[in-house]
């Protein structure tokens, strides 16, 4: 099987998408709705509420307390903190493709929604639930739009399939490769390249900040 | 820059070769910033050493000065006067290549337009 590389010669000169003001903006949005929940601190009642069920009726609070109340921006902020380090990687660690700048723009996007749906349950928190179905309306749109743009970047970006003798089933592992991040071979995005040392932390990292955000949230409740 | 990593010739001399084609035609100008070894190198999935020792090789005939903050950059480089002999083993070695690709079953004609090609895009 041969094994064609192609590459420019020339720098690379990408920037992350938006700008310092764009990659910024999800961290003013959590900003400005922790001032604003400072502001209303002593209008909250005794407990808020953070789950509906389906009829739209409150089923889980946390207690008048800082990290209780907060707990969605604390949530909020480890996302954006996430999805910053993911276009890091993508733009330091991954190979300039077709892909690269489309999967930039999308993580940054994902940032915002993120964004927008923590500081949208602290509001639909803090307003006893009216602001609920606004927010639900809202980030399902941003959701739906996500998963669209997915799609059609996917059925746009030309197919490349990266050392084809490196692939372990999904796993991608060649030790020569100084890239943390490669193309998928099946699918759109990327994934981990195993024979890079950081991907192991990496994937360790990922996995604990969920199982992590889960422990908060139920010593929260 | 397109290399094959099943070729006899190896990855660094591909690069190196690549580049050399691209300075001595021109369409790398002199004050030209390359890519970076660990750009280049995770572009093509290379260990750094493999980029780097073809960057050391351009650089000795010349070409590039390699710095570590501003990476590669192409020099002005005059054409040096050819050693005594140069222009002879020059045409052993095309000698050969042609004979190699004539017994290969190219045919003379394919051969003659493809050298009168390379020698206008090199000159």
């Amino acid at each position: 099987m041969s094994d064609i590389r192609e590459a420019s010669v020339e720098r690379d000169t990408a920037r992350l998408p938006g700008g310092a003001l764009g990659q910024v903006g999800p961290f003013l949005m959590l900003a400005a709705s922790a001032l604003w929940l400072r502001a209303r601190w002593d209008d909250l009642p005794a407990r808020l509420p953070v789950h509906w069920n389906w009829r739209g009726e409150p089923d889980r609070f946390v207690s008048h307390t800082a990290a209780g109340a907060a707990m969605p921006l604390f949530l909020g902020l480890g996302l954006c903190l996430l999805m910053l380090a993911m276009q890091l990687g993508l733009r330091h660690a991954a190979p300039r493709t077709a892909m690269r700048p489309f999967s930039l723009r999308l993580v940054l996007a994902g940032e915002y929604l993120a964004a927008f749906a923590c500081c949208g349950v602290l509001a639909a928190a803090v307003t006893a639930g009216r602001l609920l179905v606004p927010l639900l309306v809202l980030s399902g749109a941003g959701t739906a739009a996500l998963l669209a743009s997915t799609i059609v970047m996917a059925r746009k970006t030309p197919r490349e399939v990266r050392n084809p003798a490196a692939w372990r089933g999904l796993f991608y592992v060649d030790r020569d490769d100084p890239a943390l991040f490669v193309p998928k071979r099946r699918g759109y995005g990327y994934t981990f390249n195993y024979g890079n040392p950081m991907a192991g932390a990496m994937t360790v990292a990922l996995l604990a900040v969920p199982l992590m955000l889960a422990f908060f949230a139920l010593s929260a409740r | 820059m397109r290399i094959d990593l099943e070729a006899a010739a190896p990855a660094w001399r591909q690069i190196a070769d690549q580049l050399r084609a691209a300075l001595v035609s021109g369409q790398l100008r002199p004050g030209a910033q390359l890519a970076s070894v660990r750009e280049l190198a995770l572009d093509l999935g290379l260990n750094h050493n493999t980029v780097a020792e073809a960057y050391r090789q351009l650089a000795a005939e010349g070409f590039l000065q390699l710095e570590r903050r501003t990476g590669a950059v192409v020099l002005e480089r005059k054409s040096p006067r050819p050693p005594a002999g140069e222009q002879e083993r020059f045409a052993v070695r095309l000698r050969t290549l042609l004979a190699e690709a004539r017994a290969a079953g190219v045919p003379a004609s394919a051969l003659q337009s493809a050298l009168r090609r390379a020698v206008e895009e090199l000159s």
